[in-house]
């Protein structure tokens, strides 16, 4: 059996909590849905991490919970991981959806969690089956649950941020010209599968610095004087954390150098800046000031980068998203990336990015792993 | 979320390759009367939209529209500045990076002039409601699932896609071959996701899926954990490269005393392939199932025999071939598909034996040999 993530207690506790919020939405029952690749919602609720696409877990204020899964196998895993008393399977027939939710008391409206994704078959048999009752959206009720992090959650994503250092000072051991892209990624995968990893997301580009946004490996084979960014974003019991590194094959050039102090400088304005009360875009502020101050006030567009950081947790790209114009407050117990990844043309498309816990006293970065321009020194031609 | 070697090599997989496939997407359209489809796909399912689009959206979403005369446009919601990666990987043309994949889809059919009636939607379980409704709401024409007759097309493999369908399945042979040599007593889970992920990763795939059943383990195929596997354990492997998933399940036996045990899933493994031999190729799936079921389903300990269609696109969730549009396809290629076979002995090693094949000219080809 997985490793339980929580006590039933807090995970009722986080239950309890959701039916709450549901008052607002004007019902008081919600049915959580997971697709395959947006499995969290179902996972925090339940300690259940599906691996057949449709799973769904209905929550009511009036009856037991109800986990919904989509095969007898899924069925016992479900089981041996969630604390649902009342675990179902539909048969992998969305037509017996129906007949297992009228065993259920559902009121008139119905919140759903998961709205961007949840499917258009599904829907389409709900509204069959159930042609009066209204279908919403509560899907911000759960984030605003998520979001905050209890001291387990945040030792599962300091785990996750020790494993991810521990992956790149691996990284920078092993790293050197005439390695491919894709061979690097697969050192790193196997790493943390070692450190306990269960799983990672990993982008890079390397090169000149002509790239303007990580991507996956390529077949590129490293060369010195190459720039290598890379972010590493391991995942512990559920919880992702994440870090963005920057290298050059060799020695770093002046104009390198110049460029990568701006962008340390503006995640070190944002480490000292952040608190609670603050909003997103504030956040992100602090950190694009730098680079205006340094005359590349163009370069914080959304032409250069996406943003200063986003939120992290059972998915690896949560709100908010940490960009000027965004007016979510952050709060303490949020965890975040701060990361101004950003193209300079002094250097090409740079990167450095932390997870940060906010705390009433700021900000506290959760990895450890140093934060320098690495240089990757290169055997004389002969020791090669 | 994708991140092994995503690549498109155009003397590999030309255009024309692409264009094939849009004329037959098309012909089944018209006897549909659809005036456009709209095929979805994310991180985890991009089979559909990379069938006829070479596009992954390797930690989004994205999706095609492919009006019935007039030129396709992809909708994604990863970043613009990706836009130089993107190109390198598919043939289309006009791609619009998007917060919102749904109005970006009317907005384009929208577009078009010509007047749309009836839009197909692809993808089945992973197309969100709310890009239907989107859809519709500002186009107001009839919606219908298309997937059916779509992943239909999918079935029958071109000498290309097959020769990708080869690749996966030799990096999981050979990958197979190298956790065996490095398996060992009281190895933990982790540890053997470690060493596929070395293995297969280095060859150049794509991307793996790897799950593990430790001897003892009542709840069927897991993902792998701390947990240490003394005397046995069965793997399910999946690989993709270039877009294509071969799979293999072995069951691999740390201690000697065992592994004596293993070699009656051998037997049923050459039965199958056997039986294959003799009765597939003329035959389409159902009575070819049936069939082996009843020769082989006279030992209680076989716990079950699936045959599971190869869309050749998909990691998992590939439809049991029965259930799906497979059904009553002849199994006279070219295509490939996936035979599991599993057995539950004393109550504690569920053994595994799971393999690809190929079929070709009405030839059947064992694609992981191991």
């Amino acid at each position: 059996m997985r490793p339980k993530s929580g006590a039933p207690s807090e995970l009722e506790r986080r239950r309890d909590k959701l039916l709450g919020a549901l008052e607002k939405f004007g019902t008081s029952d919600i049915l959580i849905y997971a697709s395959m690749l947006r499995r969290e919602n179902v996972r925090y609720f339940t300690n259940f991490d599906p691996m057949e696409p449709g799973a769904a877990v209905v929550f009511s204020a009036q009856s037991p919970p109800l986990l919904m899964v989509p095969t007898d196998e899924e069925k016992a895993r479900a089981q041996a991981e969630s604390w649902i008393p009342r675990v179902e399977s539909y048969e992998g027939d969305i037509q017996n959806l129906p007949r297992l939710l009228k065993t259920f008391p559902l009121s008139d409206t119905v919140a759903i969690a998961g709205w961007d994704y949840f499917p258009m078959d599904w829907m389409a048999e709900l509204r069959r089956s159930f042609p009066h009752k209204t279908w919403s959206d509560a899907t911000p009720a759960v984030h605003g649950i998520r979001i905050l992090k209890t001291e387990d959650e945040i030792r599962k994503i300091e785990k996750a941020a020790a494993i991810a250092d521990a992956a790149y000072e691996n990284l920078l051991l092993g790293v050197r010209p005439g390695l491919k892209e894709y061979e690097i990624v697969a050192e790193v995968e196997s790493f943390i599968r070692k450190s306990q990893g269960e799983d990672n997301f990993q982008l890079l580009a390397s090169g000149s610095g002509d790239a303007r946004a990580m991507h996956p490996p390529t077949d590129r084979i490293l060369r010195e004087g190459d720039l290598l960014i890379t972010e590493i974003s391991p995942q512990v019991d559920g919880y992702y954390a994440q870090i963005c590194r920057s290298m050059v094959i060799g020695e770093a050039s002046e104009a390198r150098r110049a460029a990568y102090d701006i962008l340390f400088r503006a995640q070190q304005s944002g480490f000292d800046q952040v608190r609670p009360g603050m909003t997103a875009s504030a956040l992100a502020k602090v950190q694009n000031d730098v680079f205006r101050q340094a005359g590349y006030g163009e370069y914080v567009s959304e032409k250069y980068t996406r943003g200063r950081g986003h939120g992290i947790g059972l998915y690896i790209d949560e709100e908010p998203l940490i960009a000027e114009g965004n007016d979510f407050e952050l709060k303490a117990g949020m965890v975040v990336m701060i990361h101004p990844n950003t193209f300079l043309p002094l250097s090409g498309y740079m990167v450095l990015g932390d997870p940060v816990l906010i705390t009433e006293d700021g900000g506290r970065r959760l990895s450890r792993s140093r934060r320098d321009l690495a240089e990757i020194k290169i055997p004389p031609r002969g020791s090669r | 979320m994708k991140r092994g070697w995503i690549f498109w090599d155009r003397d590999e997989l030309p255009e024309a390759e692409f264009d094939r496939r849009t004329a037959n997407v098309r012909s089944a359209m018209r006897a549909e009367q659809l005036d456009a489809i709209v095929v979805y796909g994310d991180a985890l399912q991009s089979g559909n939209l990379s069938y006829l689009t070479h596009f992954f959206p390797y930690a989004d979403t994205g999706a095609l529209i492919l009006p019935f005369d007039a030129p396709p446009r992809l909708v994604t919601t990863h970043a613009y500045r990706n836009m130089p990666w993107f190109n390198t990987i598919t043939w289309i043309k006009d791609i619009v990076c998007t917060g919102m994949i749904g109005p970006a889809c009317a907005d384009f059919l929208a577009s078009i002039g010509a007047p749309i009636r009836k839009i197909g939607m692809v993808s089945g379980l992973s197309l969100p409601s709310a890009v239907a409704e989107a859809i519709q709401h500002k186009i107001g024409c009839e919606v219908s699932d298309f997937s059916a007759v779509y992943e239909g097309l999918r079935i029958i493999k071109s000498d290309r896609e097959l020769a990708f369908v080869r690749k996966a399945a030799d990096i999981a042979d050979r990958s197979f071959k190298d956790l065996e040599a490095a398996s060992r007593p009281e190895m933990s889970g982790f540890e053997v996701a470690a060493e596929l992920e070395l293995a297969v990763r280095r060859r150049g795939a794509e991307d793996l899926y790897c799950f593990i059943q430790p001897e003892g383990s009542q709840v069927g195929l897991t993902r792998p954990d701390a947990r240490r596997i003394r005397g046995f354990f069965s793997v399910e492997i999946a690989v993709e490269f270039n877009g294509y998933w071969a799979k293999l399940g072995r069951s691999i036996f740390l201690d000697r005393a065992l592994r004596a045990k293993g070699s009656i899933v051998e037997l049923y493994a050459g039965m199958c392939r056997q039986f294959l031999e003799e009765e597939l190729v003329s035959r389409s799936a159902r009575p070819f199932l049936d069939r082996l079921r009843s020769r082989l389903l006279g030992d209680e300990r076989l716990t079950s025999v699936r045959l599971h269609a190869d869309f050749g696109l998909e990691p998992y969730w590939a439809p049991h071939l029965l259930t799906s549009a497979g059904a009553s396809q002849r199994l006279e290629g070219p295509l490939s598909f996936y035979l599991q076979a599993r057995m539950d002995l004393e109550g504690r090693l569920s053994l595994l034996r799971m393999d690809t094949y190929m079929v070709r000219d009405s030839r059947l080809f064992l694609l992981t040999p191991s």
